[in-house]
């Protein structure tokens, strides 16, 4: 089969499984509603079936289920379609959404939030606490990306090479900014900091996704717009020029777009690993590196996978809940350890 | 040399970075259906004229022109329908398919993907690697990917363009090729110097130079010191000059261009 059929054919495939996933996913918990009843209510929302106003199902759906499971289909592409343009900017298939700095910016943030807030001379209101989580976190990822730009950034252009660099050197001040947060910090912070890090859909609300939903959708579909320059730029820099391509306009898009989409993304479920590396690397095991088809299928695959991780999170210590940074690294690593052992293989 | 109908104009050209003077006041022209060769020793600075004319490179002094209009008021885009460039070597380590590759450089054009896909097919039998179309271009042997980018470059500038005349710039094109190879890419590189197109070449080789090229020049420590036909330019003096080594140059039995014997 050509590679472009097998390209359509995935994301076909794709296609289906999200629904599916989504529906799975607004099934699963403690209480298990048949899909039947998920329908219904669905249905009964665009007004298209009999609203049954009594019903529990109706309620946990509506209020619970479904704003954590859009949560985690925006979490999820907007991680997994940043990834792939980020090693497509960087010509690593190594590289990962957090190259840039916008990680350890938006952890530090974070923490700012959680500790600092914590030592204010008066509490704050339960709303406002996570608000300020959400928004230092945004701040300090996309400051930290900024600055990586600028440091990488001369008259002659945008070095990528020393972009990656300055991220390092971004990500071990952060590291330092942790680590003094934590030194001062006491164990409900401690605690805070280390859920925050592992990451968790759990603060799914209708608010939040309203909030940022048009935002992650337009991202995605810009970053998925620049699909033929990252496809020149995988050539080389010069040779993108050559074939008529902004290269500085396209670097600079790139690196705002995701700075943008992972600071959200962040924001609103916390610090979660692999997707963003992994995704892309499995679309292009099957169907190459072509970006026309890899954004769009690392988009799909990206948010069913983080729905299915989600939903181990939730299952497999029922009635608690695992951070879902924990099972995303879990299935994540060994599976990345393969990939690197599969391509030693074949190097030689 | 300023001929008023050139595609490719370089005048004054001066080159400076961290105090060395890398090019110095080089003029030259190419026209359209004329291949030029560029000839010089290891770090005379032949990459360096090119890097210049494709923008990579910022230059001091001079100014470089594609068909009549300074290079850089281009639009990015205009000047890809033009100007062709194939780069000494690349990087690409990702595992596109040779078509995917060879398509890419169709990236600055609109036309539909059938007719893409036409121009790839053709370009890939230029360059004599249609049995790769459907090959990992990372598993490909050095010569093979050299052209298969040769193929793209191709693919880039395929069609005249109501923009002006075409340019093609290949930078040691042979470099990685076995003679039958060598050959067929200067011969195709001929073939696309017709009315409509430059051609602008960088050489190592002597007699492919001599066989191939309607003029030669020779750089040497950033300076032209030589330009001309390859008759007139491909001396045992000019050689033994620039390059230090003695030659025997004669005619060649069958072509009639001068055979440089080392």
């Amino acid at each position: 089969m050509k590679r472009k059929d097998k390209a359509r054919l995935l994301l076909w495939g794709l296609g289906i499984l999200l629904p599916v996933m989504m529906l799975f996913s607004i099934a699963t918990g403690p209480v298990t509603i048949p899909v039947s009843e998920i329908v219904q209510v669905l249905l009964a929302n665009v007004g298209l079936a009999e609203p049954d106003p009594g019903s529990r199902s109706a309620l946990i759906i509506e209020a619970i289920r479904l704003p954590r499971t859009l949560l985690g289909v925006l979490v999820g592409s907007t991680l997994a379609v940043c990834g792939a343009a980020m090693q497509g900017l960087f010509r690593n298939p190594l590289a990962d959404p957090g190259i840039i700095g916008v990680a350890s910016g938006a952890a530090l943030g974070a923490g700012i939030a959680i500790v600092l807030g914590g030592m204010l001379p008066f509490t704050l209101p339960d709303v406002l606490k996570a608000y300020s989580v959400s928004v230092l976190a945004f701040v300090g990822g996309f400051g930290a990306t900024l600055l990586v730009y600028r440091i990488g950034t001369t008259a002659n252009g945008t070095s990528v090479a020393t972009m990656l660099l300055a991220g390092i050197a971004i990500g071990a001040l952060s590291g330092a900014g942790m680590g003094t947060l934590n030194y001062i910090a006491d164990d409900a912070m401690l605690r805070n900091m280390t859920f925050w890090s592992m990451g968790s859909l759990g603060g799914a609300n209708w608010q939040n996704i309203l909030l940022t939903a048009p935002f992650m959708i337009l991202l995605q579909l810009l970053l998925i717009g620049r699909s033929r320059g990252l496809n020149a730029l995988l050539l080389g820099e010069s040779e993108a020029r050559h074939l008529g391509q902004n290269v500085n306009m396209l670097k600079l898009q790139l690196i705002l777009l995701t700075a943008l989409g992972v600071g959200l993304a962040v924001s609103l479920a916390g610090m979660i690993g692999f997707v963003g590396l992994v995704v892309p690397h499995l679309v292009r095991m099957f169907i190459g590196p072509d970006h026309r088809y890899l954004m769009p299928a690392s988009c799909l695959l990206g948010a069913a996978l983080l729905l299915g991780a989600d939903m181990i999170a939730r299952v497999i210590v029922a009635p608690a809940e695992l951070p879902i940074g924990i099972v995303t690294a879990l299935l994540g690593a060994p599976f990345f350890i393969s990939l690197l052992l599969q391509q030693r293989n074949r190097i030689g | 040399m300023m001929d008023q109908k050139a595609c490719l104009e370089v005048a004054g050209l001066t080159v400076e970075r961290g105090g060395r003077l890398l090019l110095q006041d080089i003029s030259l022209s190419v026209a359209p259906g004329e291949m030029v060769a560029v000839l010089g020793p290891n770090g005379a600075g032949k990459s360096t004229l090119f890097r210049s004319i494709t923008g990579e490179m910022a230059f001091q002094q001079g100014l470089v022109s594609l068909g009549q209009q300074a290079i850089d008021s281009w639009s990015p885009l205009d000047k890809a329908h033009l100007l062709g460039v194939l780069p000494q070597s690349s990087t690409l380590n990702f595992s596109f398919s040779v078509e995917e590759v060879v398509l890419l450089g169709r990236t600055p054009h609109a036309t539909s993907n059938a007719e893409n896909l036409e121009i790839v097919t053709a370009a890939l039998k230029k360059v004599d690697a249609l049995h790769l179309l459907e090959r990992n271009y990372t598993a490909l042997s050095g010569g093979e990917k050299q052209r298969v980018h040769l193929a793209r470059v191709l693919a880039q500038v395929w069609e005249p363009s109501a923009r002006g005349s075409r340019v093609l710039l290949l930078d040691e094109p042979t470099s990685a090729l076995d003679p039958a190879h060598q050959h067929l890419t200067l011969q195709v590189a001929r073939e696309f110097a017709t009315a409509d197109t430059g051609c602008m070449v960088i050489l190592h080789d002597f007699n492919l130079a001599a066989r191939y090229a309607d003029r030669v020049l020779v750089i040497q420590n950033g300076q032209l010191v030589a330009s001309g036909t390859p008759d007139e330019v491909m001396t045992p003096d000019v050689i033994h000059r620039v390059f230090e080594l003695d030659v025997v140059v004669m005619k060649h039995p069958q072509h009639g261009c001068p055979l440089v014997i080392t």
